[in-house]
């Protein structure tokens, strides 16, 4: 997952958890890398770990915090991603993420000619753009976004707790991701009935 | 890129999941219990049973004369 770390974006952090685990993924994130000099290195090493990529570009905008800045990290991963894609033996698909139809193609315009997913910053958006970039069946049928949506709203429940526990100041700390996407895999089976 | 994938990998067992993210028992405990308390009691109604409504409210409701079911009245008691 190549999504921006900040308060705004926590719920469809979350989303992306519980979506991505729902459907037998296993996300990885930046977070769970330690600071050091070998930080991009590591980063690539995730990326080449990794089968699929998504890139959220939903930030493009310049932030409030001085100096005002856009955020380049999420197409600068893209970029090593595409790279992976293009350069290495091993196979890797990569997803653009986005809230606003057509932005990219002004924002990123070499990335003309690729579709991006748009799901309009709303949870369910982001779950439905999953079911569409990946498919898995179930016994009976293919899951859906409203079993998705179901799974969401019980990892919510639980968010508070693992906070305290982890006593983390925000989800977006290596800690509460690992309780958190434990908590949503045990989740997941215990609505798939495994 | 925009296409779909078809996953065929098997989803992780319990056991594949503690190991991936390196849960201690303390942790492995805490994720089970939450889980428990929070999400497997509700969808099972265990959560929702206790919200029920008491038999006896029920009966005076049906009954309609708004009395709670096997109180006497003033006259039953009198006689």
């Amino acid at each position: 997952m190549n999504i921006p770390y900040d308060s705004e974006f926590r719920r469809l952090y979350l989303a992306y958890i519980t979506g991505l685990i729902y459907l037998g993924l296993d996300p990885r994130a930046t977070i769970e890398i330690s600071g050091g000099r070998n930080r991009l290195e590591k980063i690539l090493e995730l990326i080449r770990s990794c089968r699929y990529s998504i890139h959220d570009l939903s930030r493009v905008r310049v932030d409030r915090a001085s100096p005002r800045t856009p955020r380049f990290n999420m197409p600068f991963e893209l970029g090593l991603a595409v790279a992976s894609s293009k350069l290495d033996a091993t196979p890797h698909d990569w997803f653009v993420f986005e809230t606003v139809h057509r932005r990219v193609s002004k924002s990123l315009s070499d990335l003309s000619g690729t579709d991006p997913n748009i799901h309009h910053g709303t949870v369910e958006g982001v779950m439905r753009e999953l079911c569409n970039s990946f498919v898995r069946r179930s016994h009976h049928e293919r899951f859906s976004v409203p079993q998705m949506m179901k799974n969401y709203r019980a990892v919510s429940r639980l968010v508070q707790d693992i906070e305290r526990r982890t006593r983390a100041g925000s989800l977006f700390e290596a800690g509460a991701f690992r309780l958190l996407c434990s908590a949503a895999r045990r989740t997941a089976a215990s609505s798939q009935g495994h | 890129m925009a296409h779909s994938v078809i996953l065929t990998t098997p989803m992780p067992t319990w056991e594949e999941t503690v190991a991936r993210y390196g849960l201690t028992k303390a942790e492995e405990k805490f994720v089970i219990e939450l889980v428990d308390s929070k999400v497997s009691r509700r969808r099972s109604g265990a959560v929702n049973n206790r919200r029920s409504v008491p038999e006896k409210q029920v009966k005076a409701h049906v009954a309609g004369n708004g009395k709670i079911a096997g109180k006497k009245t003033k006259r039953r008691r009198a006689a």
